[in-house]
């Protein structure tokens, strides 16, 4: 308590005329305390700011000044502390007067990989704030800044969001030296360029653009650098702020930026030929351009076998497609038009609803938003009581709703088929955005049936057809496209098929393989896989390969 | 231009509120839809004519004088129990899962006005899947029934049409034991009797088409009550100029289906051969060949009738069935008897000047200068076709006998 | 990325395939069975074959002036006080065209599927959507043509090939009939449905090769025109001839009678219905864009936003006006013969122009 008090009154008294700012160009003087004392002016209180004085080298005084919270103490005390602190004895070759004190400090006392000097005053505390160790000593107008940043961190987690069967198990964290750290030892090429600079005027937060120098379409980056330059705000927090800043449509429902919390991801992207773009304290990368196919494809298409992926990529369109018209079909037929059910299924329906006090459209928006409720709730909640929370939720809407006659037990599964459908849709925000157009579409339909939800869907497809990610069309490579691309859309040709890179992407070297790789895949297909092992190749088939093209 | 534009998009704004606010105009939920499932349609006796009620007409009108007595029967919501049997609770639902109301009119139309003038829910025929009418109607006046059925958007082209013997509003009362709803146990009956080979696919719009047709005459389904609980399609009602003017019998409809070289064949003929006693053939599938030309004037036509069956059944004799000498000559029976059966329908057909087997359609199509120089009209073919030659040949095929080798 | 030359040529014909498959495929079987009775389908063939003549002397003219929309270099060839004439006659059809055929769909509609939702709502729902549609580029105009074309095709095929079961081959003979007075006017009717391949004037400068512009609509023409074809086919196989002068849908009446798996689902009509609403929006879009593009020609507007919004409240008084079914109907006709007369007038100026000058030009090159 007490300790707040006093903090409170300083607090007060600082905001009261403040005190003089440093000019930007002031540079140190040759007053140890003088350099202090403005250093702490500028940096303001802190608790966890330390200024530790010492005789360096047994005779002259200096300053250590660091953020505890930011640096690895230990290290400082084993490689700088201690050599520094050693006796003349230990040091021959100290120089005599200031002049060279700090040269001999760099290059011979401290044991550290990274530093700079600095004269400027200005320069110090922004360094101070990014976890450097600054020296001062009394007589030298120069400052020597050690890099001694050490940010305890997570380790390396299965990704939480995106979950796969097969494949990597390793997911970003947030600090941006691990995450390009986890893309470099996946993309093991001189080609990866990253592009790092801070964005936002208070957090200063690192925001770092990936992008494969001989494949990337350089428009592309340019635009992603250009967009990217013209952000002027003072917090990057996550990367879901650079998102919504360089986005085509903001008011569109669908997200034209991708997200992942996968390294394995992201270098797939990067091989396409998209930009990625990670910041320092998000565990999401983002990739740009990002087109519909982001909906119904997952890392596991790629990593299962073909055939089984390109099924599973179907069945997933499917639930898309479920979840967004499901509810809305049900009222339309319930209540414009009864004569699409047979016969015997349209009476029997009749006499499920015959309790129901509200119109189909009713019903079904109670049932949709307590759904989406629920699926609210359990998703902040911790995980132990999420899903005791669920069993009950679904146990108490489902059953009870039914027995109560608050909604026929037809709509009870339609409404739970919509849900299941809208989680089979690999990313949330992709999917919360159909979840959430499905209720525009159940109002349609209560107003014009069939005909509503035709006019909302043609509504819909004529937006996504519209929209535009970086240049590239959103519905690409469905509409407009090149027939090739067709091979990683609907389905998933097996990966030697895929010799090209998309198209839509207007990539600079579109070979994913070589040129002359021989059609020994295509030939063993064709030959039911006898003799595979002779068939690797050989002269002749390269030749054929070739002629084949 | 700012201003105006805001205007517009306000405006716009303000459009597709009101009608969203308007909405909801033909939204009626299903359970508040009265469904006619049936509907059967008899001449009104004068007693009934008396009580029908003024609704869209008044008494002092000029209106023809007869009249037609409608029965609905209209599916209650609640009493069919939801998915398959449903426990033992429906023990107290016991009661008809239908409504039967019977209203009289002048026409169909003003029968369904006075009906929902009776009733409190919107009545809805898009669910009508069977309609019944008398034999008195059907010789009289079918014309201003098609007419409404024709105009109605909610009426199926797939609604089954019947003509029954004796009064049809009885078919509403069955409460037949394999379905829940009666109506769904006529559909399902004639559904059946459509997949096994037993009657020709003669929906409402089949009929309509034949009717429409200048050189093919209709023909409904001849249907009959018997044991107050089962139907019996007791053959083919055929029409001429619009009114039905005879029936067939049973066996009829499957030589009907094969001079028409209609698939599966259903119907098995029974029949006594001079050296192998009595047999009866099943007919597993039927081809027509078809020939026409014109002689004399006269358009002339020759039906080939291939089939292929089975020897269903084989008693009264000591010759056992053992050979394909045999067979043969049981085809050779069956040809000449059955070509009996079927020149016999062909010429009744012509007496009554009614061509349902759409042979005028033939001279149409293959014969355009005949057809041009001599139709006009319908009625021209109908009177044509009494005339004509038509030849008949049957090829029976005899392939299995069964499990019994002797 | 070439930002201005994007348009295929297989995009160009989707544009004009889907905007010629529009609202006349429910009706279209009964003007051709009345026609041409049984042979019905060589009335509409005789059709197409018009409106592909018709096509190539509109295509080939644009193939020649690549760069410039018809209207721009109408302007050169015949002057600008009556090229801004006929610029201004076009708009009108096109407005006309829109209103009419979004009053044959709000009929349609009305008589279908809702009994008691007033006609305007419908229809002005289906002009709103438009409305908002045309406020982009060309680029995009096709690419809502191209994702819906099979969309449109499909639902058509499907209940064709279904109908086929049930198809009586006598109903379609004799399939030839010696050409009489009502045969051509049943042929140029048809070809009234193939006038909104005019949309072909907005495309060729966009187009990656112009040079194709008669290639993409002749297959577009091909396509379509088969697609009505089945239908014709359907309807008079389905129903004989005589049934079909009858029904005011036949289209509409085969959809009805169809069913999948012996009654499992029936009733397609309502399915139909709803897809063919995709049709008609296609077409309406088209006709619509094409008008919008118009009036800001015609009155030097920035872009075609604002003129799409002008144009709203014309097309949706325009589909109040006839009074019932059969007004529409023979407003409908009227409009077409109209524009069928201004366009080949138009068009033989354009070309006597074009055929005048061209001589000159080579002798002073």
């Amino acid at each position: 308590m007490q300790g707040w008090k006093e903090k409170y009154t300083s607090y007060i008294k600082k905001q009261q005329p403040g005190p003089p700012k440093a000019p930007e160009t002031e540079v140190l003087g040759h007053s140890l305390a003088d350099n202090l004392e403005h250093l702490q002016a500028l940096l303001g209180s802190n608790g966890d700011f330390v200024a530790r004085d010492f005789l360096l080298f047994g005779k002259y005084e200096a300053v250590m000044i660091f953020f505890s919270s930011l640096v690895n103490q230990e290290q400082i005390q084993e490689h700088i502390l201690k050599p520094l602190m050693a006796r003349p004895d230990d040091h021959q070759g100290v120089p005599e007067n200031l002049d060279g004190i700090i040269h001999y400090v760099w290059k011979i006392a401290v044991q550290v990989t990274q530093g700079n000097s600095e004269r400027k005053l200005s320069c110090l505390p922004p360094a101070i704030v990014k976890g450097n160790l600054v020296l001062l000593i009394d007589g030298v107008p120069e400052a020597l800044l050690l890099d001694m940043r050490q940010i305890d961190l997570r380790s390396v987690d299965q990704p939480q969001t995106e979950q796969v069967i097969r494949g990597p198990r390793e997911g970003y964290v947030e600090k941006l030296e691990n995450n390009l750290a986890l893309l470099r030892y996946r993309l093991q090429s001189t080609d990866l360029r990253v592009e790092i600079s801070p964005l936002g005027s208070r957090t200063r937060s690192r925001v770092a653009l990936c992008y494969l120098d001989s494949i990337a379409d350089p428009q592309l980056v340019a635009e992603a650098m250009r967009r990217i330059s013209i952000i002027d705000t003072d917090g990057i927090i996550d990367a879901g702020y650079i998102e919504q800043f360089i986005e085509d449509q903001p008011l569109s429902p669908f997200p034209q930026v991708q997200n992942t919390e996968r390294p394995d991801k992201t270098v797939a992207a990067l091989l396409e030929g998209r930009v990625a773009i990670l910041v320092d304290g998000s565990p999401f990368a983002l990739i740009i351009p990002a087109l519909f196919n982001q909906f119904f494809q997952t890392v596991d298409d790629y990593t299962e076998r073909f055939i089984m992926g390109s099924l599973i990529r179907i069945i997933r369109l499917i639930a898309l497609a479920s979840s967004l018209f499901f509810p809305a079909l049900y009222v339309s037929v319930i209540s414009f038009n009864p004569e699409l059910m047979p016969t015997d299924f349209a009476v029997a329906i009749s006499g499920g609803r015959a309790g129901v006090p509200f119109p189909a459209v009713l019903e079904v928006l109670i049932m949709e938003v307590s759904m989406e409720v629920l699926r609210e709730a359990t998703i902040r909640l911790p995980q132990m009581i999420g899903g005791a929370l669920s069993i009950v939720g679904v146990l108490v809407i489902g059953q009870a709703a039914v027995a109560a006659g608050l909604a026929s037990p037809i709509t009870v599964v339609i409404v739970a088929l919509t849900t299941i459908g809208s989680f089979a849709t690999p990313a949330y925000n992709a999917a919360i955005a159909l979840r959430m157009l499905r209720f525009p579409l159940i109002l349609l339909a209560g107003m014009f049936g069939l005909y509503g939800v035709m006019i909302g869907t043609i509504l819909i497809i004529n937006h996504l057809l519209f929209l535009d990610s970086f240049g590239v069309p959103y519905m690409s490579p469905f509409i407009p496209g090149k027939w090739r691309d067709w091979k990683d859309a609907l389905v998933r040709v097996p990966l030697w098929w895929m010799r090209r890179r998309p198209s839509f992407l207007h990539v600079r070297d579109s070979a994913r393989l070589p040129r002359a790789v021989p059609d020994v895949y295509e030939d063993q297909i064709l030959q039911q896989g006898g003799e595979a092992g002779e068939r690797y190749p050989s002269d002749h088939d390269a030749a054929n390969g070739r002629r084949n093209r | 231009m700012r201003p105006v534009r805001k205007f517009c998009s306000a405006a716009v704004a303000l459009a597709i509120l009101t009608l969203l606010l308007a909405g909801c105009w033909d939204q009626v939920e299903i359970e508040d839809r009265a469904l006619v499932l049936g509907l059967s349609i008899d001449a009104a006796t004068p007693e009934e004519m008396a009580t029908e009620e003024q609704v869209t007409h008044l008494d002092n009108m000029k209106l023809p004088g007869h009249a037609i007595s409608v029965t609905a029967q209209i599916a209650v919501p609640g009493r069919v129990p939801l998915g398959p049997g449903s426990g033992s609770s429906s023990d107290g639902a016991k009661a008809s899962p239908v409504w039967v109301v019977t209203v009289t009119g002048h026409t169909l139309d003003d029968a369904m006005n006075n009906l929902q003038q009776q009733i409190a829910d919107p009545r809805y025929l898009v669910h009508l899947r069977v309609i019944v009418i008398s034999e008195t109607i059907a010789r009289g006046r079918l014309d201003e029934l098609n007419d409404y059925l024709r105009r109605n958007p909610e009426i199926r082209r797939r609604t089954w049409l019947l003509v029954s013997e004796g009064r049809a509003s009885r078919f509403m009362d069955v409460e037949p034991p394999l379905q829940r709803v009666p109506t769904l146990y006529i559909l399902s009956m004639m559904e059946k009797a459509v997949a096994s080979g037993k009657f020709p696919r003669d929906y409402l719009g089949r009929f309509w088409s034949a009717d429409s047709k200048w050189g093919e005459s209709a023909y409904l389904p001849y249907v009959a009550l018997r044991d107050k609980e089962n139907i019996l399609i007791e053959g083919l009602a055929y029409f001429s100029g619009n009114r039905m003017v005879n029936t067939t019998k049973p066996l009829e409809i499957g030589a009907f289906m094969a001079v028409q070289g209609m698939d599966p064949g259903g119907y098995s003929a029974l029949f006594k051969t001079r050296e192998y006693g009595n047999v009866i053939i099943k007919t597993n599938r039927r081809f027509t060949k078809t020939t026409s030309s014109i002689r004399d004037g006269k358009p002339y036509l020759k039906y080939e009738l291939y089939f292929e069956g089975d020897l269903d059944e084989h008693f009264d004799s000591k010759k056992p069935v053992s050979s394909a000498a045999a067979l043969h000559k049981i085809e050779q029976e069956f040809n000449t008897q059955i070509k009996g059966v079927v020149s016999g329908l062909i010429g009744r057909t012509q007496k009554d000047h009614s061509d349902i087997f759409g042979m005028g359609e033939l001279i149409r199509a293959r014969h355009p200068g005949y057809w041009k120089q001599h139709i006009r009209e319908k009625k021209d073919w109908e009177d044509i076709y009494s005339g004509i030659t038509v030849d008949v040949e049957l090829h029976m095929h005899l392939q299995r006998v069964g499990l019994k080798g002797r | 990325m070439n930002a201005t030359r994007q348009i295929t040529t297989l995009r160009t014909a989707a544009v004009i395939g889907s905007t010629i498959i529009g609202v006349g495929i429910l009706s279209f079987p009964r003007y051709m069975a009345a026609t041409g009775g049984s042979s019905a389908p060589f009335v509409a063939f005789s059709g197409i074959v018009i409106s592909i003549a018709c096509f190539w002397l509109l295509a080939s003219l644009c193939r020649r002036f690549p760069r410039e929309s018809l209207f721009v270099f109408s302007r050169r060839l015949i002057g600008k006080p009556l090229s801004f004439v006929f610029a201004v006659l076009i708009l009108l059809i096109f407005v006309l065209l829109t209103g009419l055929t979004a009053r044959q769909f709000g009929d349609v509609a009305t008589t279908v599927l809702f009994k008691k939702t007033p006609i305007e709502a419908t229809v002005f729902l289906m002009l709103l959507i438009c409305q908002l549609s045309s406020r982009r580029d060309v680029i995009k105009f096709t690419y809502i043509h191209f994702f819906y074309l099979p969309l449109i095709i499909g639902p058509i095929l499907f209940i064709t090939l279904i109908s086929m079961r049930n198809m009586d081959l006598l109903n379609l003979q004799p399939v030839l009939v010696m050409p009489s007075a009502a045969f051509w006017r049943g042929a140029v009717e048809a070809s009234f449905l193939f006038q909104s391949s005019f949309i072909i004037v907005l495309l060729v400068p966009f187009m990656q090769k112009p040079k194709q512009a008669v290639r993409a609509g002749v297959l577009a023409i091909a396509v379509a025109g088969i697609i009505y074809l089945l239908i014709v086919v359907a309807a008079i196989g389905l129903f004989g001839s005589e049934e079909t002068k009858l029904l005011i849908y036949p289209t509409l009446e085969s959809a009805r009678s169809a069913a999948v798996g012996e009654g499992f689902l029936e009733r397609l009509d309502a399915i139909f219905i709803v897809l063919w609403v995709i049709s008609v929006f296609t077409t309406l879009y088209s006709t619509y864009y094409l008008a919008a593009c118009l009036l800001q020609q015609v009155f030097a507007f920035r872009d075609q936003r604002i003129s799409s919004t002008l144009i709203l409240p014309f097309t949706f008084v325009m589909a109040a006006f006839p009074a019932n079914v059969f007004e529409t109907y023979t407003w409908s006709l009227a409009l077409g013969a109209a524009s069928m007369i201004l366009l080949s007038v138009y068009l033989f100026l354009l070309w006597s122009m074009y055929l005048i000058r061209r001589p000159r030009k080579r002798g002073a090159a």
